[in-house]
């Protein structure tokens, strides 16, 4: 016998709503059923007009992170049966302007993406291929740190991101890391100072919010702490 | 906009004085309580014992690590809620005259016994 979920949808079309409102809807449970489906679901039987994003549907674009039950995670990687209530609450990202209903802009997050020079920049011409053995420790340094979908549930569960709009936020200051110690890179130094300031690495307080969210498991807090090493020993003159 | 105010050197020299106060809080509470301990004392024995270079360096360590942790925390603080670079300064400026207000306060205190 199947199971109806409540559903409560946050709703906000900024061209014909003065204020954003909480649409509820009852939709049948099933098996291995994901967040993602259950909005198909009411988009394609129930109401047309709801908005949100999506692309890849297997946890790789980033492109559906949303406010589930209390935490950012990405609604195809979320399992209904997971979060053990029949009683679901979808919201936008918080830490980002609401577009229409579940769809934020991003461009805030992407812009602050851009200021840490995202980009590899090589240090020097080469003719040949500069190799890193799969079990060379340079590499495992940054491996994890590299799987990176810029869903933005990190930023979004950031407090430093709410109470400073300045903040650079994790995702941006782990890609500043994966960078800074990448051997290859020829532009670590600029990018020490890009986050070495009271918006940068230094605002961020360990409180580890981005780490629980984050659906690849990345730890953006370690990489803040080995920028924050590595701006200490640049401003001591001590050569890591 | 990003801010350029580097915060290295508050940041190293929060986590330098919070050793310090450490440290200089196990000195000194072993030297008042520890050190003998039962033994009741009166304001004329605390003059002596401050008299010393001992008590005197570590009181005035403590005023001093104390008062640049708890200021440079409070700032800290304060630009958690992004004040924008001038208000940040000027707060800064703010506290760093409290600061070697109360340090020159305590340090005059201090003196006078020795």
């Amino acid at each position: 016998m199947s199971v109806n979920l409540t559903v409560k949808v946050f709703r906000y079309n900024p061209e014909v709503d003065d204020l954003p409102r909480f649409d509820t809807f009852d939709v049948p449970e099933m098996k291995n059923m994901a967040v993602l489906d259950l909005l198909y679901q009411i988009q394609d039987n129930q109401d047309r007009s709801l908005s949100f994003r999506c692309s890849c549907r297997i946890g790789m674009c980033g492109s559906c992170a949303m406010f589930i039950n209390g935490k950012s995670r990405l609604a195809c990687r979320t399992l209904v049966g997971g979060l053990g209530t029949k009683e679901i609450h979808l919201r936008p990202l918080p830490n980002l302007p609401i577009l229409k209903d579940l769809v934020v802009d991003m461009d805030p997050f992407f812009d602050k993406y851009e200021r840490v020079k995202p980009y590899f920049v090589p240090k020097e011409e080469r003719k040949d291929f500069y190799r890193v053995s799969e079990g060379a420790d340079e590499r495992k340094l940054i491996d994890e740190m590299l799987e990176c979908i810029t869903c933005g549930a990190c930023y979004s569960s950031c407090t430093m991101v709410t109470t400073d709009p300045d903040y650079l936020g994790p995702a941006a200051l782990n890609r500043a890391f994966c960078l800074v110690a990448d051997k290859r890179d020829g532009a670590g130094a600029e990018r020490l100072r890009l986050v070495g300031n009271t918006d940068g690495v230094w605002r961020c307080h360990s409180q580890f919010n981005c780490v629980e969210v984050c659906p690849k498991q990345i730890i953006p807090t370690w990489s803040i702490q080995q920028l924050r090493k590595r701006c200490v020993f640049k401003k001591l003159g001590i050569r890591v | 906009m990003i801010n350029k105010t580097d915060g290295t050197l508050s940041w190293f020299l929060q986590r330098v004085t919070a050793v310090g106060l450490i440290f200089l809080l196990g000195v000194h509470l072993w030297l008042l309580h520890y050190k003998n301990p039962g033994e009741i004392i009166k304001f004329g024995d605390v003059a002596i014992r401050l008299r010393t270079l001992t008590f005197f360096f570590v009181d005035m360590g403590l005023l001093t690590f104390g008062l640049y942790h708890a200021l440079n925390g409070i700032n800290n603080i304060i630009q958690d809620y992004g004040i924008g670079t001038t208000g940040r300064r000027s707060i800064g400026f703010i506290l760093v005259i409290i600061g070697c207000v109360m340090v020159f306060l305590g340090g005059v205190s201090l003196f006078k016994f020795v």
